[in-house]
């Protein structure tokens, strides 16, 4: 859009702004935009949905499992842990990424690429970590491993 | 294209006996088109100019009234009640959301203040915001009592124990001045489906209400990835209020409803 400005300054008692011509749909179309996609859900019986609140409570559950990880891959080291903390990292990133790209992606085929994107690589992340617990010396191991260096 | 106004001092020369207030506001004129064809239009008005004149009022919003009327009759804002509970004169100064009524000038002259609309909005005209959007999403919560039973509508109060009224309290007295939704960065980045602090907090207003009966209704329709669960708990919202509530805690407490209310089978009326 071409938007003219003039700036005329008056004597020291007056200070004029710009004026601007502006478009006559300009400042209506913004809010038309964005009235259109507040999200309004029809009125109907009360058995919609839980997946919402469904997900945040398992993201704040699997938060506190990890945590929990933690001093269990100290205090006993065993396979099962090393499996169990690399589903449940590649889980809560996949996840933490996850709402990072529903914040800042916009655009229905940005946001199924970036979705897709992010699935590609928490799945070869497991599966890596997976491939690390068989074939090497395992997750707690390796923590403990890097601590006497 | 940018275009910066021209700025210019000024000070008054007597009255030096007198209370001498020193007050600088910055707004200067730019506007940005993103794309050629996009809808978007970003503008917002900055100038600046600093001038020192006894007998003004100590608040903001006094200044800029000082301002319109001395300097510039152009200088455009909304404003009633001046005092505070109106929730017109709503901007951004010093980098901060509050009414420009309530928020008092620094009388360190040596200061600069800068006054800017809410972050954002789109602007009608320089301090002026348009609202269009934040009221919408106002009405779609659907802020009114409703009843299952609507037979006793009108005949006599409907009763509430202290108790209940209490819950009330740090949720009524919301001016809907948008300070805190606009001081939300994921009501900046997605404010067009989620619903922001202050419209959550009316929503809680209303569950909680004991004399509601819908509270199940309005917790399941934020059963979606953004109209409540973009909040982040950045605080950025209880920080800002200035009526000094707390929309960040409102919020925690809808997710807290969220994860434990037990769905009734609503029988049909």
């Amino acid at each position: 859009y071409f938007i003219p400005c003039t700036a005329v300054l008056l004597c020291h008692t007056h200070l004029s702004r710009g004026l601007v011509a502006y478009q006559k749909n300009r400042d209506i179309e913004p809010f038309h935009l964005a009235a259109g996609r507040i999200h309004t859900t029809s009125a109907h019986s009360v058995s919609s949905s839980r997946a919402a609140s469904k997900h945040w409570t398992g993201e704040r559950v699997l938060s506190i499992v990890l945590l929990g990880m933690a001093p269990a891959a100290y205090l006993c080291p065993s396979p099962l842990l090393d499996y169990s903390i690399a589903a449940a990292l590649t889980l809560h990133g996949h996840w933490g990424i996850g709402q990072v790209l529903t914040d800042y992606v916009h655009g229905d085929a940005k946001v199924k690429l970036a979705k897709a994107g992010v699935l590609l690589l928490s799945t070869a992340t497991f599966f890596g970590l997976c491939y690390f617990n068989y074939h090497d010396v395992g997750l707690c191991k390796a923590v403990t491993m890097l601590w006497q260096i | 294209k940018m275009f910066a106004c021209i700025s210019f001092t000024r000070s008054a020369v007597a009255f030096r006996n007198c209370r001498t207030l020193v007050v600088s506001c910055v707004y200067e004129f730019a506007s940005v088109s993103i794309l050629c064809v996009c809808k978007v239009i970003i503008k917002y008005h900055k100038i600046l100019m600093t001038f020192s004149h006894p007998r003004c009022g100590p608040m903001v919003l006094d200044a800029l009234i000082k301002i319109k009327n001395e300097m510039d009759l152009t200088l455009t804002f909304r404003r009633s009640c001046r005092e505070g509970i109106c929730g017109s004169c709503a901007m951004n100064i010093n980098g901060g959301n509050t009414l420009a009524c309530l928020n008092k000038i620094d009388t360190n002259t040596s200061k600069v203040m800068k006054i800017y609309p809410l972050p954002r909005m789109y602007v009608v005209k320089d301090l002026v915001p348009d609202m269009s959007n934040f009221f919408a999403q106002y009405k779609s919560i659907e802020p009114y009592l409703k009843k299952k039973d609507e037979s006793k509508q009108g005949k006599e109060q409907y009763l509430q124990s202290i108790e209940d009224r209490q819950k009330l309290d740090g949720l009524y007295e919301c001016l809907l001045c948008a300070c805190c939704s606009t001081s939300c960065p994921s009501y900046w980045w997605n404010g067009d489906k989620y619903l922001g602090p202050a419209v959550l907090t009316q929503a809680y207003r209303w569950m909680i209400d004991s004399r509601d009966d819908f509270i199940e209704e309005r917790l399941s329709k934020l059963q979606d990835p953004f109209s409540l669960y973009r909040c982040h708990t950045i605080m950025n919202c209880t920080k800002t209020c200035p009526k000094g509530l707390n929309p960040g805690k409102a919020i925690a407490e809808i997710k807290k409803m969220m994860a434990t209310y037990k769905e009734k089978r609503s029988s049909a009326i």
